[in-house]
């Protein structure tokens, strides 16, 4: 059993690396090949399924979509679907609050978290009733590179693009380093590489939440 | 009476005419003004269309953190490979952490979690225009998953985290 779990993901490993979009990424070199066969044998044989006691773990998060009898079907972010079978010791929260399987509703948000067994099978564990506050605000970014600034838009030459758009800020607008660090409006200039993150969906005359320099050099600290 | 509808009409002509006259040299001025900017005038959208959002794509691979991961510490790295030396952007739930990928496309961001469901895109946004993403979805929690009771819990979903990033 061992011995075919190790043999297939050595092939696995070299069709993936065959079947690698040319130009897209860097291809592997043998070198990269062989390593990367070998990280994964020694994954497998450090795996859990293979004698040891930690079990494998999950966490999983979205939209309750299905309930028949003890699975449950929940549609995460990506639009994947995910099929969880509860433990018969499952505990169910709202909150910090016990809550019962009969509590569970479909179209609510949903986390589980749970081991993964013999099977690949998701066994939930802890059910949080949660809500939309769980799913991340989706946001657009854009690349560029400064003209010139006014008080309400940079002029800025989009990334792939000759002529100059504006990309409107606020008051609201927030300006950082790569690292993090903050940054005052009036520390950009001309020829800055910046990025650009607005809300999503986001219209000619949305203002950008935050700003970031690609050119500025963040300080760090001694 | 003739001469008069005549003379009407071709007032009312000229009047046109300096009309249109008026109304096209206004026009050119404001395009000076303004030197052809590219946003929609429609006010729909800007004309650059980022790329949806997947869980996986060729140009951008995560080899860190898995899908699906249930990690008990905040503090993890977002690992990976993409195009050369492009810039490479990682979201969080409410931050963004820029970074640049190595000429061989390797870049890793370290990234704290919020504590709860976690939303981590990788994007790549190259100089030629293209925007490429992957997505993972990760849940950050140090309750005991094998508790048949409440215990208190001390990581709670959306609880406020600081983010740091740190370049390798």
């Amino acid at each position: 059993m061992t011995q075919h779990l190790l043999l297939a993901l050595v092939l696995a490993a070299k069709t993936a690396t065959a079947s690698a979009s040319p130009g897209a990424l860097p291809t592997p070199t043998t070198q990269d090949v062989d390593q990367n066969i070998v990280n994964r044998v020694e994954k497998v044989k450090n795996s859990p399924t293979l004698g040891t006691s930690t079990p494998i773990t999950f966490g999983i998060f979205g939209t309750l979509t299905k309930i028949v009898g003890s699975s449950l079907q929940v549609q995460t972010v990506t639009g994947a679907l995910r099929l969880v079978e509860l433990d018969t010791k499952a505990v169910v929260l709202r909150g910090l609050k016990q809550a019962t399987r009969e509590d569970l509703e479909l179209g609510s948000p949903i986390i589980i978290m749970g081991t993964v067994n013999e099977n690949q099978q998701y066994v939930g564990r802890r059910i949080l009733l949660s809500d939309e506050t769980i799913f991340a605000p989706s946001r657009v970014s854009f690349l560029g590179t400064i003209q010139t600034l006014t008080t309400k838009f940079f002029t800025v030459i989009s990334a792939g693009k000759n002529d100059p758009e504006r990309w409107f800020t606020s008051a609201k607008t927030k300006y950082f380093d790569t690292l993090g660090g903050s940054l005052t409006r009036s520390t950009l200039i001309a020829n800055d590489k910046i990025v650009a993150i607005f809300a999503d969906p986001h219209t000619a005359s949305s203002s950008a939440l935050r700003v970031y320099s690609l050119t500025t050099k963040p300080k760090v600290a001694p | 009476m003739k001469k008069e509808v005549s003379i009407a009409i071709a007032l009312g002509v000229i009047v046109g005419l300096v009309v249109m006259y008026g109304v096209i040299r206004a026009k050119r001025a404001v395009e000076e003004v303004l030197p052809s900017p590219t946003i929609n005038p429609s006010g729909a959208a800007i004309t650059a269309t980022p790329t949806p959002d997947l869980s996986t794509s060729e140009h951008i691979r995560l080899s860190e953190p898995t899908n699906d991961s249930l990690v008990s510490t905040p503090d993890i790295h977002v690992t990976g490979q993409t195009i050369p030396n492009s810039t490479v952007l990682i979201l969080d739930n409410t931050r963004e952490y820029p970074s640049v990928s190595d000429q061989n496309g390797n870049f890793s961001v370290a990234v704290t979690l919020e504590a709860g469901a976690n939303t981590l895109v990788a994007r790549v946004l190259t100089d030629d225009g293209q925007t490429y993403s992957i997505m993972r979805e990760i849940i950050y929690s140090t309750a005991d998953i094998f508790a048949t009771s409440i215990p208190t819990p001390t990581a709670t979903p959306k609880a406020t985290a600081s983010a740091t990033i740190k370049k390798k």
